[in-house]
Order: structure tokens, then sequence, then C-alpha cells
């Protein structure tokens, strides 16, 4: 996919570069390690690359469709945003963090980026890469505890040791004074 | 037999009946915990049973405010029947030690005052003392890591497979039943 569209990129740059307008190429990427499940969020980081001769002027993201409000919700950013302008040879990014609230297979599709080549100008249209069919399912009950979860264990261990080591000073501090008040009491008999 | 054999051998019985009766007495009254021992227990149980629950809000992802009255709930149910277990295992302790020590702890009924008797009953409770410290003490760390042992076991491996609130719930409850039935085993 990343070498079709550096190819794109190259391809584009050639063409465009004997009229001085812009143009833009847009990336629709999701970061993630594993397969998201329910509940659980995901980010999908759109990358728009300028790579006319010109800039280009009132930007407008549009992805929405994909991400119906009844199955998805946004954490912290809108999904649609703007830009007033990209610098020719210049990118812009978007990210937007998703949560999908119940189970099921969705199709990703690419998203749309309108734009134009004047400020007055007429609108222009160019579409992103697409992730594909995504499956969500619910996390089972055993993933967590496979997982590392290494900074809680350490929490959980020091605590423990703390909280274990009080008695056993305390042990040791009562075996000393129990020994010589022994001593004492054995030797006047 | 003369009636004067007799009547000695009747009076070293009697004698013998009430040293044992002594005996058991005292052990009835050390067997009940003092209130200040079953705060002190009932205080590190509640530490105890917060240390996984640490682990279930962290590792299992729980929402703590959502599951607060049940973490409270079961905390509180498993820190009572740990300071049980806690209990048991210093009474029977401190038995031990106080016989390993070779002091006799009963106090002599003379009608003579012995000379040093006072300063030596001081010593003797000075020493009662340090070995009730140390009974409860060793009791604190071995319940407690052996609670902690279980609890992990059952978390982990065994009630996993269930839903996290239902995995709480069994690991703790599981964990301290079985360390205070065993605690209770020693006694006997």
């Amino acid at each position: 996919m990343k070498i079709l569209f550096v190819i794109l990129l190259l391809l584009a740059s050639l063409v465009f570069t004997e009229v001085e307008q812009g143009n833009l190429i847009v990336e629709k990427d999701i970061l993630v390690t594993t397969l998201p499940h329910t509940e659980e969020e995901f980010t999908i980081l759109y990358t728009l690359y300028n790579v006319g001769n010109g800039p280009v002027y009132d930007v407008r993201l549009q992805d929405s469709d994909n991400f119906p409000k009844d199955k998805y919700s946004t954490e912290l950013s809108q999904i649609d945003t703007n830009w007033d302008q990209i610098e020719a040879e210049s990118n812009a990014t978007h990210a937007v963090i998703l949560k999908r609230h119940s189970v099921g297979s969705d199709f990703l599709g690419p998203a749309t980026v309108l734009f134009k080549n004047t400020p007055n100008g007429q609108d222009l249209t160019s579409t992103s890469t697409y992730i594909g069919r995504l499956n969500f399912t619910p996390k089972s009950p055993g993933e967590s505890r496979k997982s590392p979860n290494w900074e809680h264990w350490i929490i959980f261990s020091v605590v423990a040791a703390l909280v274990l080591v009080i008695p056993f000073l305390l042990f040791k501090k009562s075996e000393k004074k129990k020994k010589r008040l022994a001593m004492n009491l054995r030797k006047k008999k | 037999m003369s009636n004067r054999n007799k009547r000695k051998k009747k009076q070293r019985e009697e004698r013998a009946f009430l040293e044992v009766e002594r005996e058991r007495e005292q052990t009835l009254r050390l067997r009940k915990p003092t209130t200040k021992q079953r705060m002190l227990y009932f205080f590190i149980g509640l530490i105890m049973t917060s240390l996984p629950t640490y682990l279930f809000y962290s590792i299992y992802e729980m929402d703590l405010l959502k599951s607060l009255p049940l973490f409270g709930f079961v905390s509180v149910i498993c820190s009572i029947i740990l300071s049980m277990g806690y209990h048991n295992v210093s009474f029977f302790l401190k038995h031990r030690l106080l016989k390993k020590t070779g002091v006799n702890f009963q106090k002599k009924r003379t009608k003579k005052k012995v000379a040093g008797g006072e300063r030596e009953e001081r010593q003797k409770k000075q020493l009662e003392s340090t070995i009730t410290t140390q009974a409860v003490s060793l009791s604190l760390l071995y319940n407690s890591l052996f609670f902690l042992v279980i609890v992990l076991i059952f978390a982990f491996y065994i009630t996993w497979i269930f839903q996290a609130p239902a995995n709480y719930i069994l690991s703790l409850s599981v964990a301290s039943s079985i360390v205070t039935y065993i605690s209770s085993t020693k006694i006997q």
C-alpha cells in the first residue's frame, strides 16, 4: 500500500510541475498494533500531501459517512475538519480517536477532500486511500491477563513487599528482646 | 491403704484437677481476641484485600466508580474472615512460643512473700507481651503471604475464565476461606 502511494506521489509530481497549481494526495491510516475491539479506542490518521507547485485553498476533509454516529463515538476531536491553505510541497495531518460500541464488521472506505486552487476558484475533489474491512469483536477476559502489564505488577509487588516487611521487622525486634528476658528469668532460677 | 494415705491421694488428685482447670481457663481467656487485636487484624486484612483490588482495577480494567460498592463489600467480608485466621495462628504460635521459653508463667499462690517476686512477675509479663507481639507479627506475615499467593493463583489461573466481577468475588472469598480454614486446623 505504502509503495503504491509513493509511486502515485512521484507520478503526480511529474505530471503537475508544469502548471502552477496545487494537488492533494490524501492518505488515511489506522494506527493500531492489534485489531481494535469494541469499546476500545483506535486512531485514524489523515495525511494530506500537496504535491503541486502551488498552494491549495479552503481544504475540507469529509469522512463522517464512514463512521456513523450510532456505531462510533469520537474522543477529543471531530472527524470532518478544514484548513485555510496548504502550501506547495508541504503536508498537513489530522488525527481522530474513535471508539466502536457494538460488535460488527465495517468497510472503512476512502475519505473525500474538497479544495480549491485559487481562493475563489472551483471546488476540486481528492479521495484518500482506504483502510478496508475491519471486524470489531468484544475483548475476551483472557486478553488483558496475557499482556505484560509490567508497571501494575511492579506497583503491586512494591506495596505488598512493604506491607509484609513491617511484621517481619517487628518479629525480629521482639525475638531479641524475648531471648534477653527469657535468659534473665532462667538465671534467677 | 490407711485413711491418711487415702486423704493425701485425694488431695493430690484435687490439686492436679484444679491445675488442669486453671490452664483450661487461661487457654479459653487467651483464645478470645481483645478489641485492640480485633481492630489490628481487621485493618491489616483490609490492606491485604485492597492489594488484589488494585490488580483487578488495572489489569482486568474494572471500572473503579461503578465497582466501588462491590470492592467495598467483598473487602470488608474477606477482611473479617481473614482476621479470624490471623487470630487463630497468633494464638497457636503464642502457646508454642510460651512453652519453648521454658519459663513457668502461672502465678504461684503462696502465702509467703518471696524476695524479688514482684520483679520476676513484672519480667514475666514483659516476656509474655513480647511473645504476643512476636506471635501476632508472625501470624500477619504468614497468613498475608499465604492469602496473596492463593488470590493470585485463583485470579490469573483458575477463575480468570469468568467475568472480572465474578472472578474478583470468587478469588478473594475462596482465598480468605482457605487461609482461615487451614489456620483453624492448627488449633485443633
